[in-house]
């Protein structure tokens, strides 16, 4: 059930300003496109100073958005007609309402900390100023996406950090590996984005518009089951592709090829989550459908188990977390599809500070070690890393669902909807996603931080500098302060975000408290064992791996999915078409043309035998024309 | 005394068969085109010789037409023969076939 | 200044005859700055053009009427539209940037500028003429520039693709020619005798028995059909391609194929509207089979131009999809779209001339790894690949939207299937992308020069107008959706007179 129809407010000066939210860092990203050579040191700083000033104007933006009443609290920016044909327009409009507003903060925010920490990231790389204008680039459509008034041009933001994660991912493309990993994140989403498209074309058959207040506002009243489940399962296709979701998730792992600032900005903490944002966006139409809000579920569900225990047994540090957010995503796609899509929302910012610092740690641990990112030649960073190492642990209590840091409220509140709506198996399987993501993110950081050093690299690690350091420590802040917005009574983003999305869902089942203190001892629970295991020295750890084969090797090949589109999916595409290019068109219909060509001058060779060359048989011929045309004439009259 | 039409196409005929003969045997391009030439008077001979038969103009005004046509062939004609002799020292039109296929 | 059109026309044919009176006192250099003053010049009276259009009128404008050869009623007759005017600012716009693409070009420059200024004129001409035998004069003409341009400027087996193209166009024409003379032996009735006026032959043309005109329909579709290329009419196109100079596979791309497209438009649709409704699924279904069959087919090239050429097959399914639909927004986006292809591959074939000429290959597998030594010119590719790909903020998807939207209004699984081309022109695009810029560099490569000014001058702005027209469309569409309209209405057998002339004076000078 969704909030009742929202009042646009008048333009203020400083509503007036929204444009200029996504204009900054698109215009930084022109300059450091550019002039981004000459500019050396200076384009990350630009680019940082343009998505601080974003984040600034939003806030302003946001805060007087909020000093409306709740039911005034949308902004419509009509900037041009985009597309104009007969009766169907296309505006490029902004919308600023509860939902773009969380959006565009969590955006800007968390952009900003992951530039200033890229310029130190990033010192030294050649492509520097390139670097930069990608990443102004990717946030200035991110914020295309959320604050796009219409479907279209939320797809112009969704097609454009597309564009951005593949070159982005693909950044240090001398690498056949990471220019593989770039195309397949493109190609898989488009996948999912054509799905999309589609859509957007059965909602102009049906609505007339893109606009999102004529269409969702009158989804219920337009909509067919039928064509309403058609839609949302389109949408869905879309939003699957770009969340990294089940079936469509096999692109997120391999994106981490790229520069682990946009592994942090895009695979992490916003561009992923731009799925979920569009299904909450679209909630009326998911739900004018009987069957897509359990679809959703049912998706997230599934996505959260599987990458959960994917993410146990890779050695990749990043892997480890890039199978976590998919988990993560899942866990929020199975928010939206109880209709708690406000839980989903504060999971999604909870999510965004502490992947972002998780990465950003990460990062910092691989610069620490001079490029190495496998598990098991780290240990010990503790000691070397220590600003690194306790940001991140703060990151993996976050996760794992601490009280009282960010996911412990956030998947608390999920848990408790989902058992006191009636849904006990979603319940006790989500109780179990929690228990698998505290031993993953428990596993990593003690592989990463805990016992001793296992390799050279880990034994000279060094602390990063400064510029990287204290986003670290600001998104540590911010991940365990994030629970907050569940806390303060008037300011809990789900009361803030009730007008858009509509209330949380309520029922009866076990008591809240209990609920609460089950999901904190598993977090606890499932730090402490992965301790015992792989940190303590009580147990040796590879034996135990051994001994469990070949379980750890499949869930290390994420269940063995990569291959079997390979084998399935790819070689079969391929092979058909090789057939197509190589055997129907060069021989089948180019041979049929030149079999007609053919045809043609074999006559040709046979009739030109009559052309012998002597003139004196030419006479001959020409006279025995000439009686036998007599002769003809002659009997004829 | 006129002397009777037969006379007149039986030369005509003698002659156009001996110009078709010289066309058919001869290998010298000159002595195909003087044949070529034979076979064009006699036709020219078998118009006049209608035309007074009939008393009427036409046929000694075509007898002009291709008489005309016949100078101005003789012209392009003896040009090319002269020209391919010139280039290959030999007018033989059994070696000229180049432009056969 | 009703002469504008006639001067736009046949302005390159004077610096063609220019270029050959002069005679080999014309250096290259020479000739080189003559065509290029020459198109600029037809560029300039393209956009005064432009200034004289009024967007908001359906009909033809500008329209300059005389009699020609009076005994078999050919006229005169040259007008402009919303669905032409683009398509010759299209035309008047790559010319300018093929001849300054040519300028390497370093054998018989004189007679190569000659064949493009012959071929500017050709390809006006027949956006322009309204006359039915006039049209097909300049369709016709366009074949000897090109077929010499193939032949005489092309790679190693260029004679061979020439013929090829030839006799293709000229097979096809044969059909339409009957179909044009079958029509205006229709037209004996009319007062004035037959005719071979367009606008005339509309009005005789809706009274053909519909067997007829299904008849003429098809011999219409089938002379526009291997120019588009519709598949499977398609195979001269990669080997013309492949063979033909770089600014020979802009201009064939960018402007030649669109008269196919446009002769739908102009001609198959208005005169024939019972029989383009009977019809259209058929059509349609070749379409999407070429976009489907295209996009696979480039997939697999290994030749950097073939694979073009194969999108470029894919694409143009696109476009006929939407002129088909019978929708105001896709035939809006149909012929959009045949601008915006002309600008984005125009582009790609810029970019890849401009490769071959450094590395000479085109060849995925010879190269690789350029992005590291010429990141300039593979930026530029970059930009062109994701215009063709239909990335929304570059021109193309507006286009690919709006036929996508118009076609699935009527057709749900039209829409659907087509929308999959888009997947795979990603596939094929990137991944051709990426052995070209992406991974480990030859060490031949490795000291590549990247754009010099003149290559930058050429490629700017292509490349500005792919974003300019991504971002504002409605430059174009506020022309193309009124004629695009009175198109649907027409076929849709509401009662619109088409050849109306909006806001200008005909002048009868019979000579």
């Amino acid at each position: 059930m969704v909030g009742a129809e929202l009042t646009s407010a008048a333009v203020t000066p400083t509503l007036g300003l929204l444009w200029l939210v996504p204009a900054l860092p698109l215009a930084a990203a022109a300059v450091n496109l550019f002039w981004g050579r000459r500019l050396k040191r200076a384009a990350g700083w630009l680019a940082s100073a343009a998505v601080g000033a974003a984040f600034v104007l939003s806030a302003l933006v946001v805060a007087e958005l909020f000093r409306l009443p709740a039911q005034e609290r949308l902004f419509v920016q009509h900037l041009f007609d985009w597309i104009r044909v007969g009766a169907f327009r296309v505006g490029a409009d902004l919308r600023l309402d509860a939902l773009s507003a969380t959006m565009i903060l969590v955006v800007t925010g968390v952009g900003t900390l992951i530039h200033v920490y890229a310029v130190g990231y990033m010192e030294g790389d050649p492509r520097f100023g390139r670097f930069f204008a990608y990443l102004n680039l990717f946030v200035g459509a991110m914020l295309l996406l959320v604050l796009g008034g219409n479907y279209l041009l939320l797809y112009v933001g969704w097609e454009g950090v597309g564009l951005c994660s593949y070159l982005l991912i693909g950044f240090w493309f001398e690498e056949v590996a990471n220019a593989n990993a770039a195309k397949k994140a493109f190609v898989t989403t488009r996948i999912g984005d054509t799905a999309m498209l589609v859509g957007l074309a059965f909602i102009v058959w049906r609505f007339g518009t893109l606009d999102f207040d004529p269409v969702l506002g009158r989804a219920g009243a337009t909509l067919t089951e039928g064509a309403a489940t058609a839609i949302a399962l389109l949408l869905l296709g879309g939003a699957i592709g770009k969340s990294a979701q089940v079936p469509l998730h096999v692109w997120l792992p391999d994106a981490m090829a790229g520069p682990t600032p946009v592994s942090a900005l895009i695979h992490a903490a916003t561009m992923v989550t731009a799925g979920v944002y569009l299904v909450v966006r679209s909630a009326p139409i998911f739900e004018a459908s009987p069957v897509a809000l359990p679809i959703v579920l049912v998706v997230g569900l599934v996505t959260m188990l599987y990458a959960g225990t994917s993410a146990l047994a890779q050695t990749d540090i990043k892997r480890v977390l890039a199978y976590s957010t998919i988990s993560q995503l899942g866990y929020m796609f199975m928010a939206a599809g109880m209709r708690a899509y406000a839980a989903a929302m504060f999971l999604l910012v909870a999510h965004a500070f502490y992947k972002a610092l998780l990465f950003l740690g990460a990062g910092s641990v691989i610069h620490g070690m001079h490029g190495e990112q496998d598990l098991r030649a780290m240990g010990g960073l503790l000691r070397r890393m220590p600003v690194t190492s306790a940001t991140t642990l703060v990151g993996v209590a976050a996760l794992a669902g601490v009280p009282p840091l960010a996911a412990f409220f956030a998947k608390d509140q999920i848990l408790e909807i989902a058992n006191h709506t009636g849904r006990p198996l979603v319940w006790a399987l989500g109780s179990l996603g929690a228990l698998v993501s505290a031993l993953y993110v428990g596993r990593l950081a003690a592989l990463a931080f805990l016992g001793r050093a296992r390799s050279r690299a880990a034994e000279r690690a060094h602390e990063s500098p400064p510029t990287m350091a204290l986003p670290l420590v600001a998104l540590a802040v911010g991940a365990a302060a994030a629970g907050a917005l569940n806390v303060v009574p008037e300011g809990r983003l789900a009361h803030l975000l009730e007008p858009v999305v509509g209330a949380v869902p309520h029922g009866e089942g076990i008591p809240a408290w209990a609920l609460s203190t089950l999901g904190g001892l598993i977090a606890v629970v499932g730090l402490a064992a992965t301790w015992v295991v792989y940190a303590s020295g009580r147990v040796d750890h590879e034996m135990l791996a051994a001994r469990l084969e070949p379980i750890p090797r499949m869930l290390g090949a994420g269940w063995y999915v990569d291959a079997a589109y390979e084998r399935f999916v790819q070689a079969p595409t391929l092979a058909a078409a090789r057939f197509i290019a190589g055997v129907l068109d060069a021989r089948g219909v180019d041979g049929l043309v030149h079999a007609i060509a053919g045809g043609v001058v074999g006559i040709a060779r046979i009739g030109r035998r009559i052309q012998t060359g002597f003139v004196r048989s030419y006479a001959l011929v020409f006279l025995f024309g000439a009686i036998a045309l007599l002769v003809l004439v002659g009997a004829r009259s | 005394m006129r002397t009777p039409i037969a006379w007149f196409v039986m030369l005509s005929g003698i002659l156009f068969a001996l110009g078709s003969l010289g066309v058919l045997i001869r290998r010298n391009a000159l002595l195909i085109f003087m044949s070529v030439e034979l076979q064009l008077n006699a036709v020219n001979l078998a118009l006049v010789a209608f035309a007074r038969m009939h008393n009427a103009l036409d046929g000694q005004v075509l007898a002009f037409f291709s008489m005309v046509v016949a100078a101005a062939e003789v012209v392009v004609g003896l040009a090319i023969i002269v020209a391919v002799y010139r280039r290959r020292q030999t007018v033989d039109v059994d070696d000229a076939r180049e432009l056969r296929w | 200044m009703s002469w504008l059109l006639t001067l736009l026309t046949f302005l390159p044919l004077v610096g063609a005859a220019v270029l050959l009176l002069g005679g080999r006192a014309v250096r290259d250099e020479a000739a080189r700055w003559i065509a290029l003053g020459t198109t600029v010049a037809a560029f300039l009276v393209a956009l005064a053009v432009y200034g004289r259009f009024d967007p908001a009128l359906a009909g033809f404008q500008l329209v300059e009427r005389a009699t020609w050869v009076p005994a078999i009623g050919l006229h005169y007759v040259v007008g402009i539209d919303g669905v032409s005017l683009w398509l010759v600012l299209l035309t008047a716009f790559l010319f300018p940037i093929a001849v300054l693409a040519s300028w390497t070009i370093g054998r018989d420059v004189r007679l190569y500028m000659v064949a493009m200024l012959v071929l500017e004129t050709a390809v006006i001409g027949s956006f322009l003429a309204l006359d039915l035998l006039l049209f097909f004069l300049f369709f016709e003409a366009i074949l000897v520039p090109m077929y010499l341009l193939i032949g005489g400027w092309g790679g190693e087996r260029r004679v061979r693709a020439a013929v090829k193209f030839f006799l293709f166009t000229m097979a096809g024409s044969a059909f339409l020619l009957v179909g044009i003379l079958v029509l205006w032996a229709r037209s004996s009735g009319l007062a004035d005798g037959p005719t071979f006026d367009l606008r005339q032959l509309l009005a005789v043309a809706a009274s053909l028995p519909p067997a007829t005109a299904r008849w003429l329909f098809l011999a219409f579709l089938v002379g526009f059909a291997v120019k588009v290329p519709l598949v499977p009419l398609h195979t001269w196109l990669p080997d013309a391609h492949t063979e033909a100079p770089t600014a020979g596979s802009v201009l064939l791309a960018g402007v030649l194929l669109k008269v196919g497209t446009y002769g739908l438009v102009r001609f198959n649709l208005p005169l024939f509207p019972e029989a383009s409704r009977a019809f259209a699924t058929l059509v349609s279904i070749l379409a999407i089979l070429g976009i489907l069959y295209g996009a696979v087919c480039a997939m697999m090239q290994s030749d950097v131009k073939r694979l073009v050429a194969y999108s470029s097959v894919s694409h143009l399914g696109f476009v006929v999809l939407g002129i088909f639909a019978f929708t105001d927004q896709s035939l809006t986006g149909g012929v959009l779209q045949m601008v915006n292809h002309g600008l984005a591959t125009g582009a790609l074939f810029l970019v890849v001339g401009m490769l071959y000429e450094r590395t000479h290959t085109r060849e995925l597998g010879a190269m690789g790894g350029l992005a590291g030594a010429m990141p300039w010119l593979l930026g530029a590719y970059l930009v062109a690949v994701f215009a063709s790909v239909g990335l929304p903020g570059l021109n193309s998807f507006v286009g690919e939207f709006l036929v996508i939207v118009g076609t699935f209004a009527v057709h749900r699984w039209f829409g659907t299937l087509a929308a999959l081309g888009v997947i795979l022109a990603a596939i094929y695009l990137l991944w051709s992308y990426q052995r070209v810029a992406f991974g480990p560099i030859r060490d031949e490569h490795r000291r590549l020069a990247d754009l010099d000014l003149r290559e930058a001058v050429v490629l700017a702005p292509v490349l500005s107008l792919l974003l300019v027209f991504g971002v504002a469309p409605g430059v174009l569409t506020e022309a193309i959706a009124p004629a695009a309209r009175s198109v649907v209405a027409r076929v849709a057998g509401e009662s619109v007179d088409i050849g109306a002339v909006a806001g200008a004076t005909e002048e009868a000078s019979p000579p």
